[in-house]
């Protein structure tokens, strides 16, 4: 005899507790829907699986196409979104093949009428669950025996299954088959119990309201966060047998089973299906990178998703040129991709193999996920080009999920099964677009609309799967099929029970589906079958139930579950209230709890307090290597800034790096770029005849032609005005940088040129903006993005950037070069030499000998104070000006103090004052 | 059609009514569950009302109707045109999924049609807004296009708005008297010679000093743009009122305060009002188009199709059909947009019952308009008059008569009947409470105190702060609900009391100042971002994502706590640790190797370094669940239980994982890829726009309540405290505003309405300015003041009728200008005399209030608003749930195949099943042979019944292998193999393809499928299938493989059977051979 528990879902493991502990049982299976047809399937020779939901939703979709001549039900709305009611039709066709259809003519309404077209229509749609129970029905009435005895027992009134198998269990009947009907819920804990007396309530209903002890047989766990509740819980969970336990887990499943793995306890491994996970998103991304301008954010995540393409020397030379110049296919790139094929042909020689070969493989692999033509997101890619990466990516995916060696480890095999999963998503994908036909065209928006219905829900993933020993678990509270000792509900919430979506059908279809005979739910039919399963925990629980709910859901205040309003009315007033242990309760323990929940104190944390100073081996702080020029303005900004970047080389995350629009070091390193080619570049413009309009013209031309490979995040959608912006400004600056230098009689010489030297007995060096030249005279332009008014006061007391290259740029000891800061965003030189620079906004400030002088002087007395192993914040001035002072012998100089720290362009703000108020801090 | 108004007055049983509306309906049978529509403000409130509806039908036995409440509309009327426009999709044309965006997605939305509107344009924008002092124009241009949204207008709507704009903005501006050229030229002259001449007067003083530098800074912007700004010439020429200076500077002076009549001041203003109404015109469009191709809606598009919906006579028709009753609650606050969709559902619905209360309007600020309500609650009264809710449930009778009267007599002349304001006391005071006064004023003076050399400031907070703690020090009893009917009395406690204030800012300081004094509060915070636990968890996201971020890692180190103890040597450590590697790179470089790379930082750091190893672990993650991950596995948690009011930051904790779920949710609704990553980033934006940066509010700590008047509306406390009574809270007429139609029409609720909006050109500057004096004296000024004054008319209502047993006002009282109240200015008589007396000034101890002749008991309290001395409090140590061991465990269900089993098992003999030749499957791809082998043999029962060869081809097409086998080589394989084991096995019972379930011992489940087994009176027999192509060597190997999964199913099978096993064969069909095995060594 084949022994088949029938419950009206499928998945979970609730059955568990129907087999004692060490028993076996042959002919015995608890299934769902699917596990019926599969199991029927396999008995009566059919193969009866429903086919994967795209190639379903692909071929109703090409159906409804056929049949739209624009006059449909569907019709405006499918030129809105296709693929959303090809699914939307498609969900109710399914509903009505689960409720009995078998595609007769229809009327009631235009929708009804259209689905009965639909589904006369060729060829076959791919079987859905309806369809299998329908062939399995039909199986079964062809034949005149059953393979072998069946007994089906339900575990659910029969309302809760579809008339489609209800259909199906009756033609087994007529087989022989015997379907026993679910037993009637009889109370089974001990009526003197909290739980016994509620579950008489529940069952007896009527006038009798029952009053609760206390007694811990009925609990309710709460407090404010799923964190925490889930700790609650962990730590009640920590006194009971878990394998004598039923869990309901509908959400919240991470932190619950976070909870637990910090217990110790085992795990559950309840998890939901994911469209997110990191190897799904290969696809997506490079698809993304398809389209113009290429996103360096997007190209990153993929050089940094776990698992992504390309070894990891590869994918860090790419990040570094990413943060360079953000874009994919600029100068900095392509040295990169040139960098790392020289590399890969080089160790392939080294291995005794080709390099050439080995470089030009490299290249390829590169280009094959971040070259090709990059489209127009609104007018969009062939869908063959498109077909073609998805292949791609697909060989890829199945590439990696293929077996790698033994033992590799669960993590790894997890890994397999993801790639697997985007394998597949990723062939979908290709199916779909191929049957799209050559000529078809997809905007971005509508590839990801098509994406999406390759991918479906995701994939599943159970992040430690369910330990030995841990609780049975079923993700609703009607799962709970078979008695435990006690059960769990997680979640007793409202949001995590939004309930099935109430019956789509109005009156007129009804009725005509009624005629039809087909037959779909009453008002109401699914709702008393809802509340009933909500009594389930209650009423399987021999021991006790416990229900863990939490406060808040976000920063929303969470509902409370509709079961409570029924446990209200057949509770006696306040009854509940004894058996509420909340979360702040048990820690403080302040109510007597009816379990011993393992609780330690915890020692209340030092606090975190900005330090204006901080003290450190001297040798560790002394600069003795080479400074560069900025490094040394940093150095005289903030000593804790410069400090935390070169000597503990601290550098932010590899992506986060990546500048976007509305950071203006973007614009600034792209606009630096621009005016330098401009001036001495390979397109560079003729610098004696060019006019300034020229000059403009000419900077908007390479703006344009460039900043799609250097500065993409300013050309992306949504972008225009910051573009626009950031053009005028290049455009005007180049025209303002021609005129000012053709007022001073200068020419451009060199850009970005190395310099070195000494400063205070330390070597230096750095690299000059642009170097100009007058009848053999040299000049230094340090160039800004804006903030002339920041620029004018470091003049006013001496900027050190310029003097160090004036002094650096020196031929052996004779004057001083002049120098000018030129601010593009205004398009002015700011200088001290208003006789070098005719037309220059002069500000009155010391020349450069002063300037060093000073600096060397600032420079010397925080050097001093590091060599005493003293690190001030430059911000916190007031807080360390004392000290500081007491140690060094004396208040810092001028140079020092005039000095603001550059908080703004700081990544360590957390440390010092700059981020968090002193009351913000433990 | 029949549309019931009920006026329920604050505390009058709003709940209760309407409850009372459904049930009634539901259970005389006039209504059905899916029939019921109840549109609520709030979340909250929709599952508060549907509660009560649910626990009535349950209190009356109706249970079967209780469990069909979920099927009504029961929500805000957001959620319930969601689902009106998911189930009509398909008659309105829409998409059937159609999802509200994100707040945050519709922002990012909303700025690139913008920047697509503006491309090019912005320029001329800037300039203008510059010389009109306007800091962000596109928030002003922002606010006119939300206002033309909220009010369902269209271009020509707009159009129009810019025309009567136009209009009234004329109206103010004088003649013009002198031309544009003209203006500038002379400006820019005169300009120059006053900076000339004030230059060397610099040194005179200070202020000299200044005007020198801004007459300069005016001449220099002058010649570089022609025009400074109206409001920089304003300021300059203000600056120079001094005698002696009048020679120098009289004509430009006389010059620039004559602005109002020169051209391109007035060409300034109108080109701004008509570019901002033509782009608000051409962004709505385009707003309109991104939205459309992006197929997304935001919540005012989804209010606006349902209207649309509603307006199809096919939808109207299944409606009337099938809406029995609507509901609507907090009428009063319902938006323009809103009132459009209420009112068509009242055209189809059976009936409908509008609850709501004139007196409570107070979100005019967000676009709600109480006169259209009024206008819209007459019309659907047609003449009758609505029901009033005349008795308070909620408070004392000595509040009740104070807020009666008061505001009887205040709104009065708006149009209140005194019916509509007056409530009757429906509780008395419990014996407890009969000698304490139910009103108290809290005074505190302004006073400066030295401390420590500091001079300190007396403030309200402070004052409130100290007012609470004297409360609560000997707490007045409160009554308590229990179970929402029974009343206890007992003292009140922290939770009791709530303080309201106006801005959110001035709740952060109070409750500041409530903390300072060891008093928690509650309060709505914003900047999560901000917090240093959302700065921790972002750090430690992104540690998990790249293991090589050293910022990240520096600040999990740091706020980890890491480098508490010792926080110069953990620094020091990475100092050192740098400067070995820098020593090793040298040398290495010296010798020609290649360096290694920077050691990562941090590693030591328990949390870092778990972090990091955890990367193995996110391999597989969504971003919300490695968010998850890694605040397990840098206990997190633990953690921020250890800081400073871990109720919060654990409550923020929860706020952040919400923000990864709504993270995911937006990459899922712009079809984009969400990486962990992109996790980082976004939380690393958090705090840019108010709804991402919201802080989440815990509820374990008893805790005073502090919110704002407007937040507090619908609720209640015990003790109430009004604070900021100080504040005048007039609006300027030159915001943009809507304008109501000259006349309502029901029909179409919105028509008419425009759009009224003057630039002001003068930036934060208020006094002596002609046009804000011209702008007095318009109708639209008049008509916007009458406004303003009922609606904080209305919000002193809301203020004065939340408490339920005790209300206290606080004022500061200068001993010269006596107690600042401006915001009671409303509650006055026609002649401007106030109408309540406060005894703000009275002596500490008993006093009185009074509305004329009417007087009621009050308790005054003096305070001093001067903060506490900060008394650093040690803190305790505080529990947690303690950790456990983590055991090693496999999983619970255990595979058979690659379980692995002590002992091997050996071949005993290899068969060749007679008149079997091997099957040619010339496939390149073996899987699907083997698997239609293998489902034929489970299913070929060799009865023929039915007919065995169709079973076959079945098959062999099911699985798509028909060409390649053909079906009657299935038939001969299951013929052999049935034949062999008969003849070794007569009599034995078969069973293919078995199900066994077992629980194994240490918790483990065995779930599987048993190919054959044959039962024998003494034993069983099991046969497995293998389709396995391959040679004889590779064939031995595999079998070696395999035995262990015979190996369970034997021991499962001989549990179940309670028999033991007697041979076990593993059958290879394709080969056509049986290999026997001897398992006994794997199930000793
Ligand atoms: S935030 Fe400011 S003070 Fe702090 S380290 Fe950075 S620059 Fe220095």
């Amino acid at each position: 005899m084949l022994g088949i528990l029938l419950s009206p879902t499928d998945g979970g493991t609730a059955w568990r507790h129907a087999l004692a502990p060490g028993e076996a049982r042959a002919g015995f299976e608890p299934v769902g829907p699917l596990g019926l047809a599969k199991r029927l399937g396999r008995m009566l020779g059919l193969r009866a699986e429903p086919a994967p939901q795209p190639d379903r939703l692909a071929a109703y979709g090409r159906r409804i196409a056929a049949h739209d001549d624009g006059r449909r039900s569907y019709s405006a709305s499918r030129a809105a979104d296709p693929f959303g009611v090809a699914s939307f039709l498609l969900a109710l066709r399914d509903r009505l093949a689960l409720a009995g259809w078998d595609g007769a003519a229809l009327g009631g309404s235009a929708r009804l009428a259209d689905l009965s077209a639909l589904e006369a229509l060729e060829p076959a749609l791919p079987p859905g669950l309806a369809d299998v129970l329908a062939a399995l029905a039909a199986a079964a009435s062809a034949r005149t025996s059953l393979p072998c005895p069946l007994a089906i027992a339900l575990t659910a009134p029969r309302g809760a299954y579809a008339p489609r198998l209800r259909e199906l269990l009756e033609s087994l009947a007529r087989l022989g088959a015997e379907v026993r009907d679910a037993p009637a819920d009889a109370p089974c804990a001990a009526e003197t119990t909290d739980l016994g007396r509620l579950q008489r309530a529940l069952l007896a209903g009527g006038e009798a309201k029952a009053a609760l002890a206390g007694d811990g047989t009925v609990l309710v766990l709460e407090a404010d966060t799923p964190v925490e509740t889930a700790e609650l819980l962990a730590s009640y969970a920590r006194t009971r047998s878990l394998s004598r336990a039923t869990c309901v887990v509908p959400a919240e499943e991470g932190a619950l089973d976070a909870a637990f793995a910090r217990h110790g306890l085992p795990t559950l491994g309840a998890g939901a299906p994911s469209r997110f996970r990191p190897q799904l998103q290969v696809l997506p991304l490079r698809l993304a990178l398809a389209f113009a301008p290429r996103d360096p954010h997007r190209a990153a995540e993929l050089l940094l998703l776990p698992g992504a393409p390309l070894p990891g020397r590869v994918r860090r030379a790419l990040l570094g040129a990413l943060r360079e110049e953000p874009g994919i296919g600029g100068p900095a790139w392509r040295a990169a991709v040139d960098g790392a094929v020289a590399s890969e042909a080089r160790r392939a020689c080294e291995g005794g193999g080709d390099g050439t070969a080995a470089g030009a493989a490299l290249r390829e692999r590169i280009d094959a996920w971040f070259g090709g033509e990059a489209f127009s997101p609104s007018e969009g890619i062939p869908a063959p080009q498109a077909a073609r990466i998805a292949g791609e990516v697909a060989r890829w995916a199945a590439a990696r999920a293929a077996p790698a060696d033994d033992d590799a480890g669960e993590e790894a095999a997890e890994a397999a099964g993801l790639f697997l999963h985007a394998a597949a998503a990723a062939r979908a994908l290709e199916k779909l677009l191929l049957a799209m036909g050559p000529g078809a065209r997809l905007p971005q928006l509508a590839l990801g609309q098509l994406h999406d219905v390759a991918l479906g829900d995701g994939a599943d993933l159970a992040p430690f799967a369910g330990e030995a020993g841990r609780a049975a678990l079923c993700r609703r509270p009607a799962d709970v099929l078979a008695g435990a000792h006690e059960v769990f509900w997680w979640g007793f919430v409202a949001g995590a029970d939004a309930g099935a979506p109430p019956e789509p059908w109005t009156g007129p279809e009804r009725a005509a589906l009624a005629a039809a005979r087909i037959v779909v739910a009453a008002p109401g039919e699914a709702r008393a079958l809802e509340a009933l399963g909500w009594r389930r925990p209650f009423l399987a629980a021999r021991e006790r139930v416990v229900l863990a709910r939490w406060r808040l859901e976000g920063t929303a205040p969470a509902q409370p579950h509709p079961l409570l309003d029924e446990l209200h009315t057949r509770l006696a007033p306040g009854a509940l209230e004894a058996c509420v242990h909340a979360s702040e309760h048990v820690l403080a323990a302040v109510r007597p709890a009816p379990f011993a929940a393992r609780t330690a104190p915890l020692a209340a944390a030092a606090p975190v307090r900005p330090r204006p100073i901080w003290r450190l081996p001297a040798a560790a702080l002394a600069p003795t290597r080479t400074l560069s020029a900025s490094q040394l303005d940093a150095l005289l900004a903030c000593p804790m800034k410069w400090a935390l970047e070169h000597r503990a080389q601290l550098r932010p995350g590899r992506a986060v790096d990546i500048p976007h629009a509305d950071e203006p070091r973007l614009l600034g390193s792209f606009a630096h770029r621009l005016l330098q080619d401009l001036l001495l570049g390979d397109d560079r413009i003729d610098f004696d005849r060019a006019t300034p309009e020229d000059a403009r013209a000419a900077a908007a031309r390479a703006f344009d032609a460039r900043v799609e490979t250097e500065a993409a995040p300013l050309a992306a959608p949504g972008r225009e005005v910051e573009r626009e912006a950031a053009r005028t400004l290049v455009a005007g600056a180049a025209a303002s940088l021609l005129e000012a230098l053709r007022a001073g009689g200068w020419r451009p010489r060199a850009a970005e040129q190395p310099v070195s030297g000494r400063f205070a007995g330390l070597p230096i060096e750095g690299s000059v903006d642009l170097v100009v030249e007058r009848e053999g005279r040299e000049a230094v332009l340090d160039l800004k993005l804006s903030g002339a008014g920041y620029r004018r006061d470091d003049l006013r007391r001496g900027a050190l950037q310029l003097a160090i290259y004036q002094a650096l740029l020196r031929s052996g000891g004779g004057a001083y070069p002049p120098a000018a800061y030129f601010t593009l965003d205004d398009g002015q030189l700011l200088t001290v030499d208003g006789a070098a620079f005719p037309g220059a906004t002069v500000v009155a400030g010391p020349d450069a000998h002063e300037t060093l002088k000073d600096a060397e002087a600032g420079f010397l007395y925080w050097k001093g104070v590091l060599a005493q192993g003293l690190l001030p914040a430059g911000a916190d001035r007031e807080r360390w000006l004392g000290a500081i002072g007491a140690a060094a012998g004396g208040a810092p100089p001028e140079s020092v103090l005039a000095r603001k720290a550059p908080c703004q362009f700081c990544n360590f703000p957390t440390l010092c004052e700059g981020a968090l108020g002193e009351e913000a801090l433990p | 059609m029949k549309i019931d108004v009920v006026s329920a007055s604050a505390g009058s049983g709003k709940t209760h009514r309407l409850t009372r509306a459904a049930y009634e309906a539901l259970a005389d049978g006039s209504a059905r569950p899916e029939g019921l529509v109840a549109i609520t403000f709030t979340k909250k409130a929709a599952s508060e009302l549907e509660s009560r509806i649910r626990a009535k039908l349950l209190e009356a036995g109706r249970a079967d109707l209780a469990a069909r409440v979920r099927d009504g509309y029961i929500g805000t009327i957001h959620a319930v045109c969601q689902r009106l426009l998911r189930e009509f999709a398909l008659e309105a044309g829409l998409s059937p999924f159609l999802e509200p965006i994100p707040d945050a997605q519709r922002e990012r939305v909303f700025s690139a049609s913008l920047a697509g509107v503006l491309a090019g344009r912005a320029g001329r924008l800037n300039a203008l807004a510059r010389r009109l002092a306007i800091e962000d124009w596109r928030e002003l241009l922002r606010r006119i296009v939300d206002k033309a949204r909220e009010n369902g207008m269209d271009r020509s709507a707009l159009a129009r708005s810019a025309e009567l704009s136009r209009e009234g903005l004329l109206r103010l501006l004088p003649e013009v008297a002198i031309g544009g050229d003209a203006y500038a030229r002379r400006l820019r002259s005169e300009v120059e010679q006053v900076a000339a001449a004030l230059a060397p007067l610099a040194a005179e003083s200070g202020a000299a000093e200044k005007r020198a530098r801004a007459a300069s800074a005016l001449a220099a912007e002058a010649r570089r743009s022609g025009l400074p700004p109206w409001k920089d010439q304003l300021q300059l020429a203000r600056s120079l009122g001094v005698k002696k200076l009048a020679p120098v500077v009289g004509e430009l002076v006389a010059l620039v305060e004559d602005h109002l009549r020169a051209e391109p001041f007035q060409k300034d203003l109108l080109e701004l009002q008509a570019a901002l109404f033509q782009l608000a015109a051409e962004a709505l469009d385009a707003f309109a188009r991104a939205k459309a191709a992006a197929r997304v809606v935001d919540f005012g598009d989804m209010l606006a199709r349902a209207r649309d919906v509603l307006a199809l006579p096919a939808v109207q028709e299944a409606l009337r059909a099938r809406l029995d009753l609507v509901l609507v609650d907090e009428f009063q606050d319902t938006s323009p947009l809103q009132l459009a969709v209420v009112t068509a559902l009242g055209a189809v619905a059976r009936r409908s019952v509008w609850v709501g209360d004139r007196k409570q309007a107070i979100f005019a600020f967000q676009g709600s308009d109480p006169e259209l309500m009024s206008a819209a609650m007459s019309f659907a009264l047609a003449g009758r008059a609505p029901e009033i809710l005349g008795a308070s449930y909620r408070s004392r009778p000595a509040l009740v008569g104070l807020a009666s009267s008061l505001f009887a007599r205040a709104l009065a002349p708006h149009g209140f009947s005194e019916a509509e304001v007056r409530l009757a006391p429906a509780v008395v005071d419990p014996a407890a409470l009969a000698g304490e006064p139910a009103l108290e004023a809290w005074r505190w003076a302004p006073e400066t105190v030295e401390r420590d050399g500091e001079r300190v400031k007396a403030t309200e907070p402070d004052a409130i702060a100290a007012g609470v703690a004297e409360l609560l020090a000997s707490p007045p009893p409160v009554r308590e609900r229990v179970d929402g009917a029974e009343e206890r009395v007992r003292p009140a406690r922290a939770r009791d009391v709530a303080v309201l204030a106006f801005s959110n800012g001035r709740c952060r300081q109070i409750a500041a100042a409530l903390a300072a004094r060891g008093i928690a509060a509650r309060v709505s915070l914003e900047g999560l971002g901000a917090t240093p636990e959302a700065i921790l968890v972002r750090a430690a996201v992104a540690l998990l994502a790249d293991g090589e971020d050293g910022v990240a890692a520096l600040e999990v180190g740091w706020l980890g706590g890491a480098a508490a103890a010792d926080p110069d040597g953990w620094l020091s450590r990475r100092l050192a640790e740098v400067d070995a590697w820098r020593a090793d790179a040298d040398r290495a470089r010296a010798a020609g190797e290649a360096p290694a790379r920077t050691p990562l930082p941090f590693g030591a750091d328990p949390r870092v370094r778990a972090l990091r190893e955890a990367a193995a672990a996110a391999a597989g993650r969504s971003p919300a669940e490695a968010l998850d991950l890694a605040l397990r596995t840098a206990r997190l948690p633990e953690l921020l239980r250890t800081w400073p009011e871990p109720g919060q930051r654990l409550a923020n904790l929860e706020a952040l994982r919400a923000e990864a779920s709504a993270y995911e949710e937006l990459c899922a609704a712009q079809r984009s890829a969400a990486t962990v990553l992109g996790l980082v980033d976004h939380l690393g934006r958090l705090g840019e726009t108010r709804e991402t940066g919201a802080q989440a509010v815990p509820s374990a700590e008893d805790a005073v309540t502090v919110s704002t008047w407007h937040a507090a509306k619908g609720l209640e406390w015990p003790i109430v405290v009004l604070s900021q009574l100080d504040q005048d809270l007039d609006r300027s007429v030159f915001e943009p505003a809507v304008e109501p139609a000259a006349a309502f029409d029901p029909a179409a609720p919105l028509a008419g309405r425009w759009i009224r909006h003057w630039p002001w050109p003068y930036g934060g500057m208020t006094s002596s300015l002609a046009l804000a004096d011209a702008a007095e004296h318009e109708p639209e000024a008049r008509a916007a003041r009458s406004r303003d004054e009922r609606e904080r008319l209305r919000l002193l209502y809301v203020g004065f009728s939340r408490a339920r047993d005790r209300l206290v006002l606080v004022a500061k009282v200068d001993p010269s200008d006596g107690a600042a109240t401006a915001a009671l200015g409303p509650l006055e008589t026609d002649e401007g005399a106030p109408l309540v007396a406060l005894p703000f000034e009275a002596d500490a101890g008993p006093a009185e209030v009074s509305v004329e002749d009417e007087r009621w008991a009050c308790r005054v309290r003096a305070l001093s608003g001067v903060p506490p001395i900060a008394i650093p409090r040690p803190r305790a140590a505080v529990a947690w749930y303690a950790g456990g061991a983590r055991a090693a465990r496999p999983r619970e269900l255990l595979n058979p195949s690659v379980e692995p089993l002590a002992g091997a098992a050996r071949l005993v003999a290899v068969t060749r099943l007679a008149g079997r030749a091997p099957l040619l499957a010339g496939a390149r791809d073996m899987a699907p042979v083997g698997d239609a082998v293998h489902a034929f043999l489970a299913a070929d029962d060799r009865a023929d019944d039915p007919p065995r060869l169709a079973l076959a081809e079945r098959l062999l097409a099911a699985h798509g292998v028909s060409g390649v086998l053909a079906p009657a080589t299935l038939l001969a394989a299951s013929d052999a193999l049935g034949a062999h084991l008969a003849a070794r096995f007569p009599g034995a019972r078969w069973f293919r393809e078995w199900p066994v379930r077992a629980r194994l011992d240490g918790d483990r489940l065995l779930v599987g499928d048993v190919d054959l087994f044959l039962e024998l009176d003494d034993g069983f027999v099991l046969v497995d299938h293998k389709s396995f192509p391959g040679g004889e060597v590779e064939r031995d190997r595999r079998l070696a493989e395999w035995a262990p999964q015979l190996g369970w199913y034997a021991r499962a099978l001989a549990a179940a059977l309670r028999k033991p096993l007697r041979a076990a064969f593993i059958h290879l069909p394709v080969r056509g051979e049986l290999a026997e095995l001897d398992l006994a060594p794997l199930l000793a």
